[in-house]
C-alpha cells in the first residue's frame, strides 16, 4: 500500500504522464487486490485520459493488483459488509469512482448509471469535499450522457460553488506552508486536479458528446479556469500536460473579434469546425479529392453550418463566413492545382458572405458595432472582422476565377465560357469593391483590396482578350477599360502595359495608346504618397523610385507598351546598329561635302558636313555638266544630313530611355510580393494612393 | 472515529485565535506567525476532509471560520488578499458572462446562471466581505471596496435594485468619510469612491 501511495504522491508531483511512465515501468509484483482501493482513491489524477489510454490504464493496474476492475467492484466492494459508517461511505464512493472509471474507458451505458445510483448514495456524506466533488463529476457525466444540457451546465457550477471555491483558501495554505504534496493534506492537495478536470470535462468530454448548446452560463468557469488556475501549478502537473493551451486558445476566442458575444456554446462550435476544416485541409494536401478528402469536407462545412446556426449575433456568423470562405478558396486551388472537378455541395458561397458584410457594414454604424457583438472586443475588433471577412472574399472570388482560367486553358473548345464565368467573378469582386471603397467609411476596406482590385480588373482583360476565344467588340471595349482601372489601381505591373497596347491593338485604337497611359503614369510621377514613400525610404522604395523615373519619360512608356521584356536584348542590339549605321551617314556626308567641294573649288572653305554650311553652290562657279552633277550631290548630301539628325535624336532618346526601361525589368517582384503578403507595406501606399486619384 | 474528530476539534479550538474586529499588531518575526496559520490550515483541512457526524445539541464549539476572523498581518494577511483579488476578479468574470447572456437573450442560461451567483454571493462572498475589520484595514480597504463595487455590478446585471442598494448603503456605512479613495469602478477603469457611487446609483435601475 505504501509503495502505492509514494507513486501517487510522485504522480501528484510530476503529473499525469509521469504516473503512466511509473506504471509502466514497474515489473508485475504479487497480486494485492487492495492495490485497487488507492488507485480508485487517487483516480482523479488520471480519470480526464482518453478512453483508449484510460482502458490501458485500467488493464495495467488490473495486473498488478492480480484482479480487474470489474471483478474487484464486483468481489470487494458490492459484496463485502462494511461495519462502520466511514467504511459505507469509503465504499459507496470508490464504487462510483470504479463504475465511472469503467464507463470512460468503454463508453458503457449502463455503467455510468451504476455510478450515478452509487453517486446518489452518497447524498448524505457531501460535506465531505471529495464526495461532493466525484458526486458533481458524475453526475455531469450522466447529464452528458443522456443530453441533459441544463443539468450538465448545473452539475458544473455546484461543482464550482460546492468543491472549488471552499478548496481554495485551504490549498492556497498549504502550499504556503509547503504541505500542499503532504499525504495528509487529503482532498485539498487534489484542487490542481480539480481544476484540470474541470476544463476537460467542459471543454473536451462536452464535445465529444456532442453537447452543442445551452453551455453559455460556463463561460464564467473557464475564464476562471484560465485565469490563474488551470496550468498554475506546474510542480503538480506540467503546463504541457494540461489544457493550458487549448484553454488560452478558447478565452481568446471569447474576447476576440472571432466571438459571438462570449458565447462559449458558439466558441466550442467553432472550434470543432475548425479541428474538421483542419483535417480536410490535411487531406486535400495529401490525397486530392480522393473518397475520404470529399467526405472530410463535407463533414468541415456540415460543422461550420452548425456552429452558424449557434451564432446569435452579426459577429458570429461573420466569425464563420470569414472560415468558411478560406476553406471554399482552399477547393478552388485545389481544383486548380489537382485538375479536377468534384461536386461538393455548401449552403455557404460568396455571395452570401457578401451580404453577411454588407450587413455589418450597415448595422455596424455609429455605435451599433456595440450591439452587434463587439462591445466587449472594442470598435478595432469590428474593423478587424470586417477586413478579414473582406479579404476572404477577395481571396475566394480571385481563386475561383482563377480556377475557371485554368480550365479555359485545359480545355481550349469550351475557353471562351470559362473565360467569361472567370470574367463575371472578377467583376463581381470590382462591384463589391467600387460599393464600399469610394465610401466615407472605408475603413472597412482593408489595405489588400486595393491591389486585389487591380488583379481583377487586369483578371476581366485577360480573361476576355487572352482566353475568351471569340471576344465581341463589347468585350474588347471592355477589358480595355479594365486594364486602364487596373493601370490606375496599381501603375507598377509592367505586364499591363502591353496587354493595353494589345487591347487597342485588336481595335484598330494603338494611337489612343499614350493618351490611355498617361493619367496612370501621372498618378505616380504627381503623387504626393509616392514621394514621401520614396523619401521615407519605406519599403520597396528602391524599386518604386526607378518605377517612377520610368513612367515620367514618355519614350519609356512607349517601350512599356509596344516593347516586350524579352526584347529587351533587341532593343539594345538595335542601338548599337544604329550607332554602326550612324557612322557610316556620317562617313558618306563627309565623302559627299568632299564630291562637293571639289566641284565647287570651295575645297577647304568650310569643313565637310558642317552643320550650317550651305550645300548650294554658288552661281557662276560652275557649269554645264558639273552643274547637273553638283545638284544631284546636293540632293545627296541634305538627305544624308536629315537622316544623320534623325539618327542621332533615335540614339539620344535610346540611350536615355533603356536604362530607364531596363530598370523596370527589374522591379516585377513587387506584384509577386503583394499578391503573396496581405500585410505587404505597399498595400497601404496603394490605398493611398488611391484616395489621392479620387480627389482630382 | 467520529469520537476522535470530535477530540481532535476540541483541542484546535483554544489555538485559534480569537474573533474581533480589532485590528492586530504585526508581528515582527514572520515565523513566529508560522505556527499560528498552520493550525487554522490544518483546521480547515481536517474539516473539510471529516466524515459527517451530528454534534451534541447542547454543546457548540464550533470554531469561527477563517473568513470571520481578523488576519492582521503576515501570511494570513496575504491569504485574505489573495482571497479579496480572487474574487473580485471572478466577480468580472461573472458580469462578463452575465453581460453576454443578456446580449443573446439567453433566458434559460440567466436563469440558471443568476442562480448560481445567488449561491455564491450567500455561501461564499457575504461571509468574505463581513468581517468589518478588513473596511478598515489599510492595506485591504481599497480590495474590500473594490468587491464590494463588483458584487453591485453584478447584482445590476442581475437585475436587482433593492439589493444593489444594499450593497451601496454597505458602503456609504463603511467607507464614510473615504469617499475620495479610489476604487476600480466601473470595472475596467477607476474613480473615486463617491463617484463609483454615484454612477451605482444612477445605473442600479438600468442593468
Amino acid at each position: 500500500m505504501r509503495s502505492i501511495l509514494s507513486r501517487f504522491i510522485a504522480t501528484s508531483i510530476s503529473g499525469m504522464g509521469v504516473l503512466f511512465a511509473l506504471v509502466d515501468a514497474t515489473p508485475s509484483r504479487a497480486a494485492n487486490p487492495e492495490a485497487w482501493a488507492s488507485y480508485l482513491d487517487f483516480a482523479y489524477v488520471y480519470s480526464s485520459a482518453d478512453s483508449k489510454e484510460l482502458s490501458e490504464r485500467l488493464d495495467g493496474y488490473g495486473r498488478e493488483a492480480g484482479i480487474s476492475l470489474p471483478a474487484y467492484i464486483a468481489s470487494r466492494i458490492e459484496t463485502r459488509e462494511q461495519t462502520s459508517e466511514a467504511e459505507r461511505e469509503t465504499s459507496i464512493r470508490r464504487r462510483a469512482i470504479g463504475y465511472l472509471l469503467l464507463y470512460l474507458a468503454d463508453g458503457k451505458t449502463a455503467s455510468i448509471e451504476a455510478s450515478a445510483d452509487a453517486a446518489h448514495e452518497l447524498e448524505p456524506w457531501l460535506g465531505r469535499h471529495e464526495n461532493r466533488y466525484w458526486y458533481g463529476y458524475i453526475l455531469a457525466h450522466y447529464a452528458l450522457e443522456n443530453g441533459h444540457r441544463f443539468d450538465f451546465v448545473g452539475e458544473v457550477l455546484e461543482l464550482w460553488l460546492r468543491v472549488v471555491v471552499p478548496l481554495e483558501s485551504p490549498f492556497e495554505a498549504l502550499q504556503v506552508l509547503a504541505l500542499s504534496e503532504s499525504p495528509n493534506s487529503g482532498f485539498v492537495s487534489a484542487l490542481p486536479y480539480v481544476y484540470e478536470n474541470m476544463a476537460r470535462l467542459v471543454l473536451i468530454r462536452s464535445q465529444q458528446m456532442g453537447l452543442d448548446r445551452d453551455l453559455d452560463p460556463l463561460a464564467s468557469v473557464v475564464r476562471m479556469l484560465y485565469d490563474g488556475r488551470v496550468g498554475a501549478h506546474p510542480d503538480v502537473i506540467p503546463v504541457a500536460s494540461s489544457s493550458r493551451d487549448y484553454l488560452e486558445r478558447v478565452v481568446r476566442r471569447l474576447d476576440g473579434s472571432e466571438s459571438d458575444a462570449g458565447s462559449l456554446t458558439f466558441t466550442l462550435s467553432l472550434f470543432e469546425a475548425t479541428k474538421y476544416h483542419n483535417e480536410a485541409r490535411g487531406l486535400l494536401a495529401t490525397t486530392d479529392f480522393a473518397a475520404p478528402t470529399i467526405e472530410a469536407l463535407r463533414v468541415a462545412t456540415g460543422a461550420y453550418e452548425a456552429a452558424l446556426e449557434r451564432a446569435d449575433t452579426l459577429q458570429g456568423q461573420t466569425a464563420v463566413h470569414t472560415r468558411v470562405l478560406r476553406l471554399l478558396g482552399e477547393v478552388y486551388a485545389a481544383r486548380q492545382r489537382i485538375g479536377e472537378d468534384p461536386e461538393i455541395n455548401s449552403p455557404f458561397s460568396i455571395e452570401g458572405a457578401v451580404e453577411v458584410f454588407s450587413e455589418l457594414y450597415r448595422e455596424g454604424e455609429g455605435d451599433g458595432w456595440k450591439v452587434i457583438g463587439y462591445r466587449r472586443n472594442g470598435r478595432q475588433s469590428y474593423v478587424d472582422a470586417m477586413h478579414g471577412l473582406w479579404e476572404e472574399i477577395q481571396e475566394a472570388s480571385l481563386n475561383a476565377a482563377d480556377y475557371y482560367i485554368s480550365r479555359s486553358v485545359k480545355d481550349p473548345t469550351q475557353a471562351d465560357e470559362h473565360g467569361r464565368n472567370a470574367a463575371r467573378l472578377y467583376s463581381r469582386y470590382l462591384a463589391f469593391f467600387n460599393r464600399f471603397a469610394p465610401s466615407e467609411n472605408q475603413y472597412a476596406v482593408p489595405d489588400s483590396a486595393y491591389f486585389a482590385a487591380h488583379e481583377a480588373a487586369k483578371g476581366v482583360g485577360d480573361a476576355l482578350l487572352a482566353y475568351a476565344a471569340n471576344p465581341t467588340a463589347a468585350e474588347i471595349e471592355l477589358a480595355t477599360r479594365r486594364y486602364r482601372s487596373a493601370m490606375l489601381l496599381f501603375p507598377f505591373d509592367r505586364q499591363l502595359w502591353p496587354a493595353l497596347t494589345s487591347a487597342l491593338e485588336r481595335q484598330g485604337r494603338q494611337s489612343e495608346y499614350l493618351d490611355l497611359v498617361r493619367p496612370a503614369a501621372e498618378s505616380v510621377t504627381k503623387s504626393r504618397h509616392v514621394n514621401s514613400w520614396i523619401q521615407n525610404g519605406e519599403p520597396g522604395s528602391k524599386d518604386i523610385a526607378q518605377l517612377r523615373s520610368a513612367l515620367s519619360n514618355s519614350r519609356v512608356l512607349l517601350y512599356l507598351g509596344f516593347a516586350n521584356s524579352p526584347d529587351f536584348d533587341n532593343l539594345e542590339q538595335s542601338n548599337v546598329e544604329l550607332v554602326a549605321r550612324r557612322q557610316k551617314i556620317a562617313t558618306r556626308v563627309a565623302q559627299l561635302t568632299e564630291q562637293r567641294a571639289t566641284l565647287t573649288g570651295a575645297r577647304g572653305d568650310s569643313p565637310p558636313a558642317s552643320i550650317g554650311a550651305s550645300n548650294e553652290p554658288s552661281s557662276g562657279q560652275v557649269s554645264g555638266l558639273d552643274s547637273v552633277r553638283l545638284r544631284e550631290i546636293s540632293g545627296q548630301l541634305s538627305e544624308a544630313n536629315n537622316l544623320l539628325a534623325r539618327l542621332d535624336g533615335q540614339i539620344a532618346a535610346q540611350s536615355q530611355a533603356l536604362p530607364l526601361y531596363r530598370a523596370t525589368l527589374e522591379t516585377e517582384g513587387l506584384a509577386g510580393a503583394l499578391r503573396a503578403q496581405r500585410d505587404h507595406p505597399v498595400h497601404s501606399l496603394l490605398r493611398r494612393m488611391y484616395q489621392e486619384n479620387r480627389t482630382f | 472515529m467520529s469520537q476522535l474528530i470530535v477530540q481532535r476539534r476540541l483541542q484546535l479550538v483554544p489555538q485559534l485565535p480569537p474573533q474581533s474586529n480589532t485590528e492586530a499588531k504585526p508581528q515582527a518575526n514572520p515565523l513566529a506567525r508560522r505556527p499560528l496559520l498552520m493550525v487554522v490550515t490544518a483546521a480547515l483541512v481536517c474539516m473539510s476532509c471529516a466524515p459527517r457526524f451530528d454534534p451534541p445539541e447542547d454543546f457548540d464549539l464550533e470554531p469561527p471560520t477563517a473568513h470571520a476572523t481578523g488576519p492582521l498581518s503576515g501570511e494570513a494577511l496575504d491569504q485574505r488578499r489573495h482571497e479579496l483579488e480572487r474574487a473580485q476578479q471572478d466577480m468580472v468574470h461573472f458580469h462578463a458572462t452575465l453581460e453576454s447572456l443578456h446580449h443573446r437573450r439567453d433566458r434559460n442560461g440567466l436563469v440558471l446562471f443568476s442562480g448560481f451567483l445567488d449561491a455564491y454571493m450567500g455561501v461564499h462572498l457575504e461571509s468574505l466581505l463581513e468581517g468589518k475589520w478588513q473596511s478598515t484595514h489599510p492595506e485591504l480597504m481599497a480590495l474590500d471596496a473594490n468587491l464590494r463595487f463588483a458584487q453591485a455590478e453584478v447584482l445590476i446585471q442581475m437585475r436587482a435594485p433593492r439589493r444593489v442598494q444594499a450593497v451601496i448603503d454597505e458602503i456609504e456605512t463603511r467607507y464614510s468619510g473615504r469617499e475620495s479613495m479610489l476604487v476600480e469602478f466601473p470595472i475596467g477603469r477607476q474613480s473615486t469612491l463617491e463617484q463609483g457611487l454615484e454612477i451605482l446609483s444612477s445605473r442600479k435601475w438600468r442593468g
